[in-house]
């Protein structure tokens, strides 16, 4: 076992072991510092002087010269204080205090005399000089604080765990020892040469870059926190305070002067381009050799000084790059003035103010066209706003404010515009929408292809969108999609079915449900025409002679009216009365109201050169039919056989005259009830199938006013229906609040004016859902 | 895997897998600090360790080279609940000149697994005993005057059974 | 700058700087006054340099109490001494003492004059520095150097062992130990290595084992009683900080602020609950049974009794068992936390708020458990619902010497449901006192080391 000795503490370590422990460590550090290729061999015998050092329980070693260094108290904390009778201890009996200070002077020394091969460095040089000197260093620290880990282990842990200030693990302490001695004389000079190799690159030059780096990473290193040195995470203090402030003030002032300049001597669109390249050039410039915390400042001392400063420029040139459609620009403008925060509101403000502009425009050019074309009308809007769009999409990055934006411009344009201003109504959009909507869906020779029509329809919900007065559209779509449905005039079922289910998506089950029954009754007698025409095939009666079919539409969800008096023929009449007897004894209880006016019928001709079959209305048959009997009648006989009222009368008349089926010698536009209508035997027709069913002028007019009256009234009970909804929840509402609500709940539909609002308000305290609250200004409470 | 000549204070060579005596920390930061050489010639004495604890310290290291390794911190230490495996129970049946030399050696490498494990031991070897018959086990001599005896039998009274 | 531990590091650490700067002049003079008294004692027989340095020492001691306006050393010196210093004078005054003592190479002193300069003035050195009086040779200078080499005069090992009027048994076995450089001896001579082959800082790692997370004090205190370097690592007061840290919490505040002297008579007089046994108590009473239907006279009587035990954990953990077996069979199953299932044993948490205990246990009847297996939402429901929250509130009393061995019941309530409590009433003979029963093999065996302090922040 003696190959153990070297464990045994029994002798203690005495001064002289130590100063030779110290002489011995002395060297291998000098070693380490030189940069000498260490032996492993001698790494262990390092640390092991270190460690028997600690290990040891050194010794007051009697006798000893009083003139010898003497660290071998360092173990004792005896003198208390005697009137308490307390002791001081804490950490007493740990060894390391005497090596630590050496190791510290060590360092100061090694530090204090590079420094003399450096101070007088400047420039490139002195960056070099540093960046070397600070790479090996950091190496040599690293040698040295593996070789003293005991040290740092035991008593540096101790220490710092009893809150002792200034006492580090020896890596940390070498970095200390490197700030005080040597940054703290070099970091001017140092900070100054990394500027000014900065500022060389910034103007083209090629540099080396490491040094800057290397001059960055050790600012970084320093950056101790020295309140606790087991804290984890950087403290970057000497890295902000001795390089960072210094570096964005310089970059600063270096950008407002090279801005400035170029902005003198050319274009904003050079400029941008300059300024982005120079944003990239700084981006990388932190990824390359600065401290990622510094992206953020440098980024944002740059926009100031690139963008913000000159943000008036900008805003002057959007104006003129918008003119111009220079979308390239526009997006170049639109990432740079995006950096700065709010940068970006005038140029959404200028932006929507230049749709809502070009939509006027647009439309103003149209002319007379836009008001009577509803294709021209929605298409010319549309241009404007596809145009805006792909630009909001593509050069604005479909910025949620851009959209905003254009959305805002076109809802202005759209709603108000030439076209409505000129028909004196908001509601002019929906119309010709709607029409335009019929247009794309009903029966023609120019109806286009279904993918082509699925995209069309799409749209036309763009536009729909924008619309203020749904109700009306609503008004208008159903009112012609009852006539494209009863006259069998769709283009096609999946459209039409497409269109809907479109509609309900943007509004809403409600908004929509009239459309569906409608379209459901229309599959509904199908199936009863049908059973019809089996029960008629089996039936013991008489069979018919005459093709009959028919459609039954409920009455609430159809917006059509009774007809006028009438008179069936007689021809017709066993038909619907077989028909009614039919239908009461499927569905007993249901009343059957006939709608002559929508009805039509096919008539042979017998009575001239050709064998003519005309499509007539109901009304047209009647009359026709008249002459079966008789080729002459006035229009007062006319009248008695028909039922048909007078002005009606004259109106169907007019057309069959028009059609040459009928001669009056009276001028078409005088007849009166004397007037004798013939038949007119010299009928000549180049088709042999002729359609005389042409809708009757007053008859499309009165549609028209009634269609707009009973928006007004549907738009009323909406109101009040909302009214009542809320105030059934709400209880009690000032009238402020209860308007704004209103118009909340029903800015989907149509935008209702304030003053309807209170209108509705006083029928609803008329009809006692409310009352006035009794000494409350201007509240309501709801009456349950 | 590359090796790693371990000589023991008697000068006895051990040629030992670099991961497992990389479980030394002293070992590993040398080999951090230095780099790893090329030159597997060259020996790395270890002055404090003689070869029969050498030995018994590679076995050990061999055996636990796979342990997962130890919470960064001492946080996490509490939930180590287990107890000594019935291995090092095993490998620990030595002597006590042994233990403490292993002691040593696992404090002077730097292998807080081995520490933790002989310093439990030993502890557990104190715990349950009177001063006196710690004194028998560890063959310790009473310094004590007899007045200091008394007054740290004084001092110490509270915690005594009653 | 570098500062060193020393005399004036305190038990609290960190307190020492917000004391007002006349208590460091304070301290400066006490020492002054005990290194007076060594000297003195060294002066009776002690080698010639000493006796040499000692008498310069004197003479310009004397020199500058004659250069004061008060002639007496004592109170009225420390205000003239302290009253006309700035603090960075002071300090500054202190730091260039402590240089002369490093150029003589009296590094210890050195250290403990530079830290107390620091102390005062943080950054005393740069500020020095700049002004470059660092060099100033005053006479204060050489008459503090002459001070300690006083001091350092050896004196010899017997000596050492003369008690000290005033000191501490610790202080001195401190002294006795850092000049013998051995913390223990073997007593019969051994060949093989020896338990004193262990450096200090792994004695302590060992005793950290004894101590164990289970907070083993007593087999701390016995260690102490074991030699005199065992007696002086075993009062180290950063073990007894962390013990207390541990049963306290790391709120627990020093024991200068709680008026204790130290940590460990901290540990020792502030109430705490015993972790090394169980707390026990035994409720018995009578019910009389049904009258027998035959005989009318036969009215049975039945004695009930039960047990409560309660075994505290470090950091908050309680065990609580009602049950009718007897301690020898129970103590035994309340070792570890961690209790089987289905065994009754309840755990539940708690805190000591001065000498009030106060524990609440959730318990989920066993039922619930078993269907939380089968199906999850629901068992989740129904768990809820048959929560049972027990809430107690106990206070820790003192039987004569027995510290800390005895819980009365304050308060004992459980909650069923949300909100809604059942508060029990205390009657005497249900709530009979928890009295502590220690259980020698809670503390047999160390599992855990007790952690060093900063781990627990």
């Amino acid at each position: 076992m003696s190959t153990s000795n070297a464990n045994r503490p029994q002798v203690p370590l005495r001064q002289k072991d130590f100063d030779q422990i110290w002489g011995d460590l002395q060297e291998g550090i000098e070693q380490v510092y030189k940069k000498q290729y260490m032996v492993k061999r001698r790494y262990i015998d390092l640390y092991t002087h270190v460690y028997n050092y600690c290990t040891s329980v050194h010794h007051h070693s009697a006798g000893s010269s009083s003139r010898v260094p003497q660290n071998n108290i360092g173990r004792v904390s005896y003198t208390g204080k005697k009137q308490t009778g307390q002791v001081q201890q804490g950490g007493a009996q740990l060894v390391g205090l005497e090596l630590y200070k050496r190791l510290k002077e060590f360092l100061r020394i090694y530090l204090i005399n590079l420094l003399q091969n450096g101070a007088d460095l400047m420039g490139e040089d002195v960056l070099a000089f540093y960046t070397k000197q600070w790479e090996e260093y950091q190496f040599s620290s690293r040698v040295l604080n593996g070789v003293c880990s005991y040290l740092n282990r035991h008593w540096v842990k101790r220490e710092c765990e009893e809150g002792r200030k200034g006492i580090f693990e020896i890596y940390q302490l070498a970095l200390v020892t490197w700030r005080d001695n040597l940054f703290q004389c070099l970091n001017k000079q140092v900070t100054n040469a990394v500027l000014k190799l900065i500022e060389r690159e910034r103007n083209g030059e090629t540099i080396n870059t490491r040094l800057v780096s290397g001059v960055i990473n050790c600012y970084v290193a320093l950056g101790l926190n020295e309140e606790d040195p087991s804290a984890r995470g950087q403290n970057l203090a000497i890295y902000k305070d001795t390089f960072e402030a210094v570096f964005l003030e310089d970059t600063e002032r270096f950008y407002t002067r090279e801005s400035t300049d170029f902005l003198r001597s050319n274009p904003v669109t050079e400029y941008m381009i300059k300024a982005e390249q120079r944003l990239q050039e700084e981006q990388r410039r932190v990824q390359v050799y600065l401290h990622e915390t510094t992206t953020e400042r440098l980024a944002k001392t740059c926009d100031r000084v690139l963008i913000e400063k000159h943000l008036d420029i900008f805003h002057a040139e959007f104006q003129k790059l918008l003119d111009g459609d220079k979308n390239s620009d526009l997006g170049r403008m639109y990432s740079l003035v995006a950096r700065i925060p709010d940068g970006l509101c005038e140029l959404r403000r200028l932006l929507e103010h230049h749709i809502h502009a070009q939509g006027l425009h647009a439309l103003d050019k149209c002319g007379d066209t836009a008001h009577t074309d509803p294709k021209v009308y929605v298409s010319t809007i549309l241009e404007v706003h596809k145009k805006y769009n792909a630009l909001v999409l593509v050069a604005f990055n479909n910025d949620s404010g851009f959209v905003a934006a254009l959305d805002k411009a076109c809802g202005r344009f759209i709603n108000s515009n030439a076209v409505t201003k000129a028909a004196n109504s908001s509601s002019k959009s929906p119309e010709l929408l709607a029409k335009y909507c019929d247009l794309l869906l009903k029966k023609s020779s120019k109806n286009p292809e279904e993918a082509e029509l699925e995209d069309t329809l799409n749209q036309v919900m763009v536009v729909f969108k924008y619309i203020e007065d749904k109700d009306v559209f609503q008004k208008f779509y159903s009112k012609m999609l009852a006539k494209r449905l009863v006259q069998h005039m769709s283009a096609s079922d999946d459209a039409e079915a497409s269109m809907i289910s479109k509609l309900k998506q943007a509004c809403g089950f409600e908004y929509t449900s009239k459309l569906q029954r409608m379209f459901q009754d229309i599959g509904v007698s199908k199936d009863l025409n049908e059973n019809f025409r089996k029960h008629m095939a089996n039936s013991s009666e008489q069979p018919l002679h005459i093709d009959f079919s028919i459609q039954v539409l409920s009455s609430g969800s159809w917006p059509f009216q009774q007809s006028t008096s009438f008179q069936l023929p007689t021809e017709l009449e066993r038909s619907v009365h077989r028909f009614t007897t039919f239908y009461s004894s499927q569905h007993s209880g249901r009343k059957l109201n006939w709608l002559y006016n929508m009805s039509k019928g096919e008539l042979l001709t017998n009575c001239f050169k050709n064998r003519y079959t005309l499509q007539a209305s109901t009304f047209q048959m009647a009359v026709l039919l008249q002459y079966n009997d008789n080729t002459s009648w006035t229009v007062r006989q006319l009248e008695q056989h028909t039922g048909i009222k007078g002005d009606f009368l004259i109106q169907v008349l007019q057309i069959l005259l028009k059609a040459k089926l009928l001669v009056c010698q009276e001028d078409e536009a005088e007849l009166g009830e004397n007037s004798v209508v013939d038949l007119y035997s010299g009928y000549k027709n180049k088709k042999l199938r002729v359609n005389i069913n042409i809708p009757l002028k007053t008859e499309l007019k009165v549609e028209q006013e009634a269609t707009h009256k009973h928006i007004e009234e549907d738009r009323k009970m909406l109101i009040q229906a909302a009214i009542v909804r809320i105030m059934k929840t709400r209880k009690t509402l000032k009238h402020q609040h209860l308007v704004v609500e209103v118009l909340n709940q029903l800015s989907s539909r149509f935008k209702p004016r304030v003053p309807v609002i209170k209108k509705c308000i006083d029928i609803l305290i008329e009809k006692e859902y409310l009352e006035r609250t009794e000494g409350e200004k201007d509240t309501y409470s709801y009456l349950a | 895997m590359p090796n790693i000549k371990l000589q023991s204070s008697d000068n006895e060579v051990f040629v030992v897998d670099v991961e497992i005596a990389k479980c030394s920390v002293t070992i590993k930061t040398m080999l951090e600090d230095l780099g790893m050489e090329e030159d597997e010639e060259e020996v790395v004495p270890l002055p404090n360790v003689n070869s029969a604890i050498l030995k018994k310290v590679i076995q050990w290291a061999t055996y636990h080279k796979d342990d997962p390794p130890l919470p960064e911190d001492d946080e996490n230490k509490e939930k180590r609940t287990d107890d000594i495996s019935s291995w090092d129970a095993d490998f620990l049946k030595v002597d006590q000149g042994t233990l403490f030399e292993l002691i040593l050696a696992a404090n002077y490498l730097d292998i807080k697994g081995l520490l933790d494990v002989t310093c439990k031991t030993v502890a557990n070897m104190i715990k349950g005993k009177t001063p006196e018959e710690i004194r028998k086990t560890f063959n310790i001599k009473n310094d004590f005057t007899a007045a200091e005896e008394d007054q740290v039998r004084k001092e110490n009274e509270w915690c005594e059974e009653k | 700058m570098a500062s060193g531990h020393g005399e004036t590091s305190s038990e609290c650490e960190g307190e020492e700087q917000e004391d007002s700067s006349s208590s460091h002049s304070n301290n400066v003079l006490e020492a002054c006054n005990t290194l007076d008294n060594l000297s003195l004692q060294d002066n009776a027989q002690n080698t010639n340099h000493g006796e040499d340095e000692l008498s310069v020492f004197r003479q310009q001691w004397q020199r500058e109490l004659e250069s004061t306006p008060t002639t007496q050393k004592g109170s009225k010196l420390e205000e003239s001494f302290a009253e006309p210093l700035t603090d960075e004078d002071k300090a500054k005054q202190l730091f260039l003492r402590g240089v002369e003592f490093e150029r003589g190479g009296k590094l210890y002193e050195a250290i403990q004059h530079y830290k107390r300069a620091i102390q005062i003035v943080p950054d005393v050195e740069t500020r020095l520095y700049e002004g470059s009086e660092l060099r100033g040779d005053t006479p204060e200078d050489s008459e503090v150097e002459e001070e300690v080499c006083a001091d350092k005069a050896p004196p010899s090992e017997d000596e050492d062992e003369e008690v000290v009027e005033g000191e501490e048994l610790l202080a001195r076995l401190q002294r006795i130990l850092a000049r013998r450089g051995l913390l223990c001896e073997p007593k019969l001579p051994t060949v093989s290595a020896h338990i004193s082959w262990l450096p200090y800082e792994v004695l302590l790692v060992v005793l950290r084992w004894v101590v164990s997370s289970e907070l083993d004090a007593g087999a701390l205190e016995a260690a102490a009683g074991v030699c005199r370097g065992w007696y002086v690592a075993a009062r180290e007061p950063d073990l007894w900080r962390s013990i207390c840290v541990r049963t306290w919490g790391i709120e627990c505040g020093t024991p200068r602020a709680n008026g204790w002297s130290s940590w460990r008579d901290m540990y020792i007089a502030r109430p705490r609950l015993r972790l090394n046994g169980c707390y026990i108590s035994k409720t018995t009473y009578l019910r009389h049974g049904e009258n027998s239907f035959q005989d009318q006279f036969y009215r049975p009587w039945y004695l009930i009794y039960y047990y409560r035990y309660l075994r505290f954990f470090p950091e908050g953990v309680v065990l609580m068992w009602t049950t009718a077996e007897e301690p020898v069979t129970c103590v035994g199953l309340l070792k570890n936390r961690h209790v089987k299932s289905g065994s009754g044993i309840m755990m539940g948490h708690y805190r000591l708020i001065g000498q009030k205990v106060v524990i609440v246990i959730k318990k989920t009847s066993e039922k619930k458990q078993v269907m939380a297996s089968n199906t999850r939402f629901r068992a989740r429901r129904k768990e809820l619902e048959h929560e049972q929250t027990f809430h107690l509130e106990l206070e820790l009393c003192d039987v004569r010497s027995r510290r800390n061995f005895q819980l009365q019941w304050r308060h004992h309530s459980v909650r069923v449901r949300l909100d809604q409590w059942t508060q029990f009433e205390l009657a005497p003979g249900r709530y009979p006192p928890f009295a502590f029963s220690r259980v020698r093999t809670y503390t047999a065996e160390s599992h855990a080391p007790l952690l060093p302090t900063h781990a627990y922040t």
